[in-house]
């Protein structure tokens, strides 16, 4: 069995025996747990396979490999991200607040990864890239407009603001990723299934940020709640993605 | 490396299968007027191993198999990027275009020229060599005009 499918079937089994937890057990302290040692264990497949990737491709491909390597360093501070999250809530017996380290990590992982996406998307041939990038950036606003009217996020203003930012990080993902979904849309085979699923992830990532952000905001949210299947999933997507890229090896 | 043979139409198959048969191995074959299964036959009768060669089949009617995968010709992102995932996971690889004037009549020719400076710099980015058959009785336009500039090598027969 290839490595990143082993990671990518964890990924998978963590993520169901997550689901089993959360239906049968409904205590606060369990779900958090769970909820936590998931996410770090999840988040950890999908940056060893992201990595796995990167070693495979060979050196001549210079730009893919350079994109393949910043994805995993972004995976990889999402995974530190998510650890700083249960170490406070696990170890501290304490309440993240919004802007608190993880925050510092996950905002750098998005970066790392838009860089990463900027790569890939000039290693393709994109007849009309500033229809994309007008569409994108239309997307954005659209999609981060109607939060900063929640009355919640408004009235604790630049507090909420990092989960509104990363709204904006997954559509600005989603602007550099949506010429390769759309071109490869009619061309669904194994070549194209890699970037397929990574489109589909940041879709994910866009609707549990927007309602990770929303719920927040509205002070509903407590890990176990029923969004972080989301967060997971986007995870498990990655993971398969590495895995449907790196079995295009021999 | 770019090399262009460019042939009379009725010449452009044998210099295909020609080119075929001389790299048997590492080949990255782009069909664009016949199928997987007429070209595997051709060259069985040459005793051609194909097992070694990988097609990306923008012909009608196709379907996948394990070194060979259909891609819509009028896709050029599409094409571009079948192009460098396949190339990454071959040692060494060389590109062979079947006939490149019959990919250049499905899109806008303006559109086309941009493809060839995009692949052209492409290869040459990532070490990839590649050989495309020209017809040279076809009315010359901007990519065809493009892919002659950018050229390496053109070998006229």
């Amino acid at each position: 069995m290839r490595k990143t499918q082993l990671l990518a079937l964890t990924a998978l089994f963590v993520t169901a025996l997550y689901l089993l937890i959360i239906a049968s057990n409904q205590s606060e302290p369990t779900l958090t747990l769970v909820g936590d040692l998931s996410f770090v264990i999840v988040s950890l497949c999908a940056f060893l396979a992201t990595l796995l990737v990167w070693k495979k491709i060979p050196h001549s491909f210079t730009q893919e490999k350079n994109a393949w390597l910043l994805t995993s360093i972004a995976f990889f501070l999402f995974m530190v991200g998510d650890a700083l999250w249960a170490y406070a809530e696990l170890i501290q017996k304490t309440e993240v607040p919004v802007g608190g380290l993880p925050d510092v990590s996950w905002t750098s992982a998005y970066l790392i990864w838009i860089a990463a996406c900027t790569l890939v998307r000039k290693d393709v041939f994109d007849p009309n890239p500033r229809k994309k990038f007008i569409f994108a950036a239309c997307a954005t606003l659209a999609a981060v407009w109607p939060l900063l009217h929640i009355p919640a996020i408004r009235a604790e203003g630049a507090y909420h603001l990092f989960n509104v930012l990363y709204v904006s990080y997954d559509l600005l993902l989603l602007g550099l990723m949506l010429p390769l979904f759309l071109a490869l849309l009619p061309n669904i085979n194994r070549l194209s299934t890699p970037w397929l699923l990574f489109s589909v992830a940041v879709g994910t990532r866009i609707i549990f940020d927007i309602l990770f952000a929303a719920s927040v905001a509205a002070n509903t949210y407590a890990t176990g709640h029923p969004i972080d299947l989301l967060y997971l999933i986007s995870y498990i997507i990655i993971t398969f993605a590495a895995d449907a890229k790196r079995r295009l090896f021999p | 490396m770019i090399t262009v043979i460019s042939a009379a139409g009725e010449k452009l198959f044998p210099q295909f299968i020609n080119q075929l048969k001389l790299h048997q191995k590492n080949a990255l074959v782009v069909l664009t007027t016949r199928s997987h299964n007429q070209i595997v036959n051709t060259l069985k009768k040459s005793n051609v191993n194909t097992n070694q060669q990988f097609y990306i089949n923008t012909t009608a009617s196709s379907t996948e198999a394990v070194n060979a995968i259909p891609f819509n010709p009028d896709d050029l992102t599409g094409l571009s990027i079948a192009i460098t995932q396949i190339a990454q996971t071959i040692p060494n690889p060389l590109v062979i275009f079947d006939n490149f004037t019959a990919l250049s009549i499905r899109v806008p020719d303006q559109h086309f020229a941009r493809f060839i400076r995009f692949i052209a710099d492409n290869f040459q980015k990532n070490n990839i060599a590649c050989i495309i058959l020209l017809d040279k009785n076809a009315p010359p336009t901007t990519a065809s005009t493009t892919l002659l500039n950018l050229a390496d090598e053109v070998i006229r027969k």
